[in-house]
């Protein structure tokens, strides 16, 4: 008779160490998880909107010319440009706006940064021409802020869009 | 019978053992997660700060992009301006200004694209604290124009506004 009575103190001994231990770890992920403060919110907010305005009036780099970003997505749907840029205009694009995304959102909060920049051509453009769409992965769960740039073309509205998510 | 009350003293002095180190484990428990609270208001704390005085430049009329006395395009910064503030930031008077408005900080702007060799960061306020426990950057992309090389456009580049803040 002692012993099960033993037995079942051992038991319960067992359980409420178990479930110390369980609290432990929900108190260790919930009570020191970093939430965002109202600054980083606030600059997550504002960094969509800023870069992508910075970057559609920044300077291309484009040979002897002072072409900006938002010239040469204006001159990509075109069959025959004007602009002294390295063809085909929407490599030159992406490789030189992934430049400038490897030294600004990719180490910037310690990977805190995900990104999707797209630029979106209206219907109607050349068959040769895609879409561009550059990420570092965007978690579909995560929460987002969107900007999106219209660019008049010959063709229609060429939408560039940013999507940062945190 | 003696046997006896030794073993109850016995388990007694286990019980309370056990509930001293439970009480050490407590203790232990909230003094880190205040710790930690404490540590995250402070990080807060000079996170709004960077992004105030980033804010504050980012509005400074000595650095805007003008033509004919007005703005041109809002997060367009004049190179020549952002050179000539440094070197105004350091006079006499208007040190006393501009540490009303930045306190302790550095603020700089690196150009990120066209890429250029060798190009360093352009200070445009630098005050730094003798002791400090942490520096918070806070990152803003910017346009930085030149209009002496272009006058009429500009040569604009894609720079960052990084300003740090001493905590």
């Amino acid at each position: 008779m002692a012993k099960i009575a033993q037995m079942e103190i051992m038991g319960l001994a067992v359980i409420i160490i178990l479930l110390a231990l369980g609290m432990f770890f929900v108190a260790q992920f919930t009570l020191f998880k970093e939430k965002p403060t109202a600054a980083q919110t606030f600059q997550q907010r504002q960094l969509a909107s800023n870069f992508i305005s910075t970057l559609l009036s920044s300077n291309a780099d484009c040979p002897g010319s002072s072409a900006t970003f938002t010239d040469l997505i204006e001159e990509m749907p075109n069959t025959f440009t004007n602009l002294p840029c390295p063809i085909p205009l929407d490599k030159y694009f992406e490789s030189k706006v992934k430049d400038i995304l490897i030294q600004t959102l990719d180490i910037w909060g310690e990977g805190r940064f995900t990104y999707n920049l797209t630029v979106v051509f209206p219907q109607g453009v050349p068959p040769d021409i895609e879409d561009i769409a550059i990420s570092n992965g965007c978690p579909p769960t995560s929460q987002q802020e969107t900007k999106i740039f219209p660019i008049p073309s010959d063709f229609g509205t060429i939408l560039v869009q940013m999507k940062i998510c945190y | 019978m003696r046997n006896k009350a030794q073993i109850q003293m016995g388990e007694n002095v286990i019980i309370l053992f056990i509930f001293f180190i439970l009480l050490i484990f407590a203790v232990v428990f909230f003094t880190r997660l205040q710790a930690t609270k404490k540590e995250q208001v402070i990080g807060a704390d000079i996170e709004g700060r960077g992004l105030q005085i980033a804010q504050r430049v980012a509005l400074l009329p000595e650095l805007q992009c003008t033509k004919d006395n007005a703005i041109i395009t809002p997060g367009c910064y004049d190179e020549y301006s952002a050179f000539a503030l440094d070197e105004l930031a350091r006079e006499g008077e208007n040190k006393v200004y501009y540490f009303d408005l930045f306190g302790f900080s550095t603020v700089s702007i690196y150009k990120v694209f066209p890429p250029k060799e060798e190009e360093k960061p352009l200070v445009i306020y630098n005050n730094t604290k003798e002791e400090f426990r942490a520096i918070i950057p806070t990152y803003i992309p910017i346009t930085l124009c030149n209009f002496v090389s272009d006058v009429t456009k500009g040569q604009c580049s894609f720079a960052v506004l990084k300003v740090e803040v001493y905590g």
